[in-house]
């Protein structure tokens, strides 16, 4: 059967192993705490299949503390070149967050841009008077006169800057409205007359 | 098994860091048994014999007691320690290079002769199998172990949970935890001193 007296300082030092429930003050190992670690370092090793061939010396641990000890080495101050290295890896970062951020937001204000004036020219387009255009009041630049390219309608070659395919469309429906009024129009006039005509008529 | 992932949950090796920082070398000690068949498996996959498993293990540990001060917690320890041993074993690897054809016959590693006078490696054949028969005997142990102290054990040493990650768990106060694996380590070493003592 197990002993289990001394069960609590026992428990705590297998919890210090588990670098758990650490006491106050430094660290003093007796040779039977280290050979308790030692023994649950190889359970674990042994659970985790992390022994091999290549055995380690029993008294590995034991010699690397001795060197450290007789050779008195002590962990160094930070290394000042990996700190600047960090930092100026950290000020890239910070750059680089910064560009995409930036980059971010030109192309979400571009393609807002072209939303909005593509949104506004397509509710203006109804609304656009057939009257002078801006092109046709630039008048002659050099010899040029760009309005005379949009008026020359039978020449291939001709540049229309100006020209729009819906001013052509309410143009046609305009004349053709105006003849239907104008149809109208003389119908009620020749009614008028008819009737005029009739009237006369019966009276005679 | 257990996957380095897994080790690199027990981020409790930082209060023992954070002594060593403080100057306490006891827990240095205490990381060095930890770790030390872990680094000697990483470095074993460079290195051919143990002896100079033996040697890089101990210049890796060493580095990383100089640095330790450089150790800021954004990794896990092991995670730190892990490139400290790679750097160490690749540095032997190319200084090993320029001495390929220079075979030191007096070093360690060649100490004993064997019965046909020729130099043999000081690996010994029976501490290898001894070593082996150990496993055997932790892992038959671990078999008889009951149920929920082969849990809790399980749970820190492979999976690498903290106690209280493990409380949380099983639904168990930390104190059953502690209590639990410090009994499966307890039921394990009987063991393993019985067979030391046969």
């Amino acid at each position: 059967m197990m002993n289990f007296q001394n069960v609590d300082k026992e428990e705590l030092k297998s919890a210090l192993y588990d670098g758990e429930n650490l006491p106050e003050g430094k660290l003093k190992l007796s040779e039977n705490d280290v050979e308790h670690i030692q023994n649950w370092s190889l359970i674990g090793a042994t659970l985790r299949n992390e022994m091999t061939e290549s055995q380690l010396k029993p008294d590995f641990a034991a010699s690397l503390m001795n060197r450290i000890k007789e050779e008195k080495i002590t962990p160094e101050l930070v290394d000042q070149t990996e700190v600047q290295s960090v930092s100026v890896h950290s000020f890239r970062n910070v750059f680089k967050k910064v560009s995409f951020g930036i980059a971010q937001m030109a192309i979400a204000a571009s393609v807002a841009a072209v939303t909005i004036i593509g949104y506004q020219t397509y509710n203006a387009e109804g609304t656009v008077s057939n009257e002078v255009s801006a092109a046709s009041t630039i008048g002659a630049i050099g010899t040029a006169n760009l309005a005379s390219y949009q008026t020359n309608r039978k020449s291939s070659n001709e540049i229309k800057l100006n020209e729009d395919k819906s001013d052509k469309d309410s143009v046609s429906a305009n004349n053709i409205e105006l003849k239907k009024q104008q149809k109208l129009e003389v119908e009620r006039i020749n009614n008028y007359i008819r009737g005029y005509v009739l009237d006369t008529a019966s009276n005679n | 098994m257990a996957s380095d992932e897994n080790l690199q949950k027990a981020s409790s090796d930082e209060a023992l860091v954070k002594r060593v920082q403080q100057g306490d070398v006891s827990a240095y000690n205490i990381l060095v048994i930890k770790y030390q068949h872990k680094v000697a498996q990483i470095i074993s996959k460079f290195v051919g014999n143990s002896a100079d498993v033996n040697d890089v293990a101990q210049e890796a540990f060493i580095k990383a007691y100089k640095a330790i001060n450089n150790f800021r917690g954004e990794s896990s320890f092991y995670t730190w320690l892990y490139r400290i041993v790679v750097n160490s074993a690749k540095t032997y690897l190319e200084s090993n290079s320029k001495r390929k054809n220079h075979i030191d016959v007096d070093s360690e590693e060649f100490q004993s002769i064997d019965a046909q006078g020729v130099l043999t490696s000081r690996e010994s054949p029976d501490r290898i199998i001894e070593s082996q028969e150990l496993q055997q005997v932790i892992l038959s142990a671990m078999k008889e172990l009951p149920e929920e102290l082969r849990q809790a054990i399980m749970l820190r040493e492979v999976e690498g949970m903290s106690y209280e990650d493990m409380a949380g768990l099983l639904q168990i106060p930390i104190g059953t935890v502690r209590s639990r694996i410090f009994r499966a380590r307890q039921f394990i070493e009987e063991r393993m001193s019985r067979f030391a003592g046969k």
